[in-house]
């Protein structure tokens, strides 16, 4: 054996620890970058690490990258389902604002003062005042119908393009999966790969998806069995809405060849769920009492007779298709006189038809239920779903981060690791170059024993 | 386990957000005294809760339509009161007019304090409660529910009833109308009584004070039915004020914070909470740097 040979291992050993001290500073640099997976020295050609069988890696530029991809797989699902709730959430408790129960400006609350009005007027049947009372409290009852449904409206408008943007948000990820998946291929590197997973976790949140893994690093991603993108193609998400008399469904499509996609998972789940399905179910709700109400107390009002002996007049405009309808007649409007309390045209002290209109609030009047009951199931109801939501929301965030404390125990960088990784280099730095100067010291004493 | 920098940010920042979120929803509670704030924070508790609002609100409006049909049925009885009382004179004057000893002068004097009587039986019976005819049925408003043209009294009310819906499924007719006060006969026998003085006719006369008589009773029967209205209205008053207790005590009790678990809920998480801060200053800063030189 040569000495020279040594000059040799000691120049590989010296190389080896400054690549590994590279590396370390690698790391230590990207202790804060999100998503970013640590990387260990390779010294394989000379040692072996003993890297168990979870931490599969990745040999490059000097390195191996190491991963918990059981963990990181499982993260990409979970993040599905805490978009969902997520999002469900977070939109329940704005119909749940809607409502404003309990309140003394909530719906529940003008109904009473609208009873509570005609009991008033049967009390007082000769009265202008307890006449212009209930006219008012009439007035308020119409516009807090239309009012709630016309918020409910307006959020299932922000809805529709809240999807969209989240469509573009979708498709903006897909193309950069894309764009990425083809550098991969073409020149691996571990930053992209990085950069990446960070993509399809941000996917993953907005619709589920399926990940595979190719031989040659790229990924094909899949939503219901679509691809959306490959090593060398990308597909986009796309929207369409239908109408179905006047509820507008807004679906989500693959855009190619606009077949419908029916999402379980992730944020635009929740987003077209309660847009489609949720919010229209709420308004059939109000639609239905704010019917009734109209039907049920025109009923009782054109049977009575004002003061002067006027009689079938409608309380309220009839014939209402929907809660953003309902209003009071506009005659009673200007002629609160027209309000009618008395049974017949000669009893004017006598108040039973408004006793009879006040105590409609007994009636199961909505679905065999009085109004105040229906409502406070449709509130109660939202309550629940707001409930449920939070509570899924709650538990699936700790799901999601006890996967990212189980990747990042294995590929996050530790500080106090690479601190000492960092001495036991430049430790084996100096050793190297010792040897060098002993090998030199050789070379020396062989020369001078020529001498 | 390796635990890494940013498994431990992570867990200090979740465990703090978690902290926060339920000093938060104590504060919140204190300082509003209310449990529910949301249908969300109970929905089960939240429609119990509506009903028994609902119910409350409902009984307040039955106890408004109690207090105004008191004010009218003690109207009523004071008036009813006073027209016995008119009966009473006009039976005194009838039974002095009895007397054989009287002259047809003193007869003719005592006719015309009978027509004054009359006179203050038809204005009482023409009494307003808040611009309304007590006796005039239904017909509350419009012309005087009594005439008196010469000795005739005409009624020109009905015989209508006011009624008044006291609890949920109970009304009562809160009015005697005029043509019961027509029934009672009061002003038959007093033009009777006032026709005999006037024409001097002392049977007559004498007659009339049975019929005076029979008239005060009947006034009496009414004025005991109008009574027995009024002990079922403080009756119903009595009942929905205890059930307005009973149901605001209900409420209270699922709605309303216990402020003295609130406050100690409160300290245990802002104790827990400092500790976490306190311990998550201590592992941050500890690292390898700080013991190498």
């Amino acid at each position: 054996m040569a000495i020279t040979s040594i000059f040799e291992i000691s120049k590989q050993s010296l190389l080896k620890h400054q690549a590994a001290i590279n590396t370390t500073a690698k790391n230590i640099a990207n202790v804060n970058t999100e998503g970013y997976t640590r990387l260990c020295p390779d010294f394989t050609s000379v040692t072996g690490l003993g890297l168990n069988q979870l931490q599969q890696g990745l040999t490059l530029e000097g390195a191996v990258q190491l991963r918990q991809s059981f963990a990181e797989s499982q993260i990409l699902y979970e993040r599905q389902d805490l978009g969902k709730h997520e999002t469900a959430e977070l939109l329940y408790s704005q119909i749940e604002e809607i409502f404003a129960e309990p309140s003394d400006t909530g719906l529940s609350n003008v109904m009473s003062e609208f009873w509570d009005s005609w009991s008033d007027l049967a009390n007082n049947p000769e009265s202008q005042t307890a006449r212009s009372e209930v006219k008012n409290k009439g007035i308020i009852l119409a516009r807090s119908f239309n009012q709630t449904y016309t918020q409910l409206e307006n959020l299932r408008d922000n809805l529709r393009k809240e999807i969209d943007i989240r469509v573009r948000e979708a498709n903006q990820l897909i193309t950069q999966i894309g764009t990425l998946n083809s550098q991969i291929e073409s020149k691996p590197g571990f930053d992209l790969i990085d950069q990446r997973n960070q993509l399809l976790e941000q996917l993953a949140e907005k619709l589920p998806i399926d990940v595979l893994v190719q031989e040659s690093g790229s990924v094909i991603v899949s939503t219901g069995g679509l691809v959306l993108a490959s090593n060398t193609e990308t597909h986009l998400l796309g929207t369409t809405t239908t109408a179905d008399g006047n509820t507008m469904t807004s679906h989500l499509t693959y855009a190619e060849s606009g077949r419908v996609l029916k999402l379980e998972s992730g944020e635009l789940s929740s987003l077209t769920e309660i847009h489609d399905t949720v919010i229209p179910e709420y308004q059939a709700k109000m639609d239905q009492m704010a019917q009734a109400l109209t039907a049920q107390s025109n009923r009782v009002h054109a049977s009575g007779y004002n003061q002067s002996g006027i009689t079938g007049i409608n309380f309220f405009v009839p014939g209402i298709d929907s809660a953003v309808n309902m209003a009071v007649n506009p005659d009673i409007l200007n002629n609160p006189q027209y309000i009618a309390a008395s049974a017949s045209a000669s009893d004017k002290g006598d108040g039973s038809v408004a006793q009879q209109l006040s105590d409609l609030r007994y009636e199961d009047i909505v679905n065999g239920n009085t109004v105040s009951e229906a409502y406070f199931t449709l509130v109660g109801d939202i309550g629940n779903a707001k409930q449920s939501s939070s509570f899924l929301r709650l538990n699936q965030e700790k799901v999601v981060q006890n996967l990212q404390n189980q990747r990042d125990a294995v590929s996050a960088v530790s500080l106090d690791e690479e601190m000492a990784r960092l001495i036991q280099f430049e430790q084996g730095y100096n050793a190297a170059a010792r040897l060098i100067n002993t090998v030199d010291e050789m070379f020396d004493q062989v020369l001078a024993m020529m001498g | 386990m390796r635990v890494t920098q940013s498994m431990i940010a992570r867990n200090i920042i979740q465990s703090m957000n978690q902290s926060r979120e339920n000093l938060n929803t104590l504060q919140v509670a204190m300082s509003t005294g209310k449990e529910i704030q949301r249908p969300s924070n109970d929905p089960v508790d939240f429609t119990r809760n509506s009903r028994f609002r609902t119910a409350i609100s409902n009984n307040e409006q039955y106890l408004r339509t109690i207090n105004d049909s008191e004010g009218w049925l003690t109207t009523t009885t004071d008036t009813l009161d006073q027209f016995y009382q008119q009966l009473e004179a006009a039976k005194e004057l009838a039974t002095q007019g009895a007397d054989e000893s009287n002259s047809a002068e003193s007869r003719a004097a005592m006719a015309i304090k009978v027509n004054g009587i009359i006179d203050e039986m038809v204005s009482l019976v023409n009494t307003t409660y808040m611009d309304k005819f007590l006796f005039g049925g239904t017909a509350t408003q419009d012309d005087l529910p009594f005439d008196r043209i010469g000795d005739t009294i005409s009624y020109n009310g009905n015989s209508g009833n006011i009624t008044r819906r006291i609890t949920e499924n109970h009304s009562v007719a809160i009015n005697i109308n005029g043509q019961q006060l027509l029934d009672s006969t009061a002003f038959t026998a007093a033009a009777d009584l006032k026709t005999a003085l006037e024409t001097n006719d002392a049977a007559a006369v004498r007659d009339s004070i049975t019929a005076l008589r029979s008239a005060a009773d009947n006034t009496l029967i009414l004025l005991t039915s109008v009574g027995s209205i009024s002990n079922q209205i403080e009756f119903a008053r009595q009942r929905l004020e205890t059930a307005n207790l009973n149901l605001t005590s209900i409420l209270s009790q699922n709605e309303d914070v216990d402020m003295a678990e609130a406050i100690t809920l409160y300290n245990a998480e802002e104790i827990s909470y400092q500790a976490a801060l306190q311990s998550a200053s201590n592992v941050m800063e500890l690292n390898l740097m700080q013991f190498l030189k």
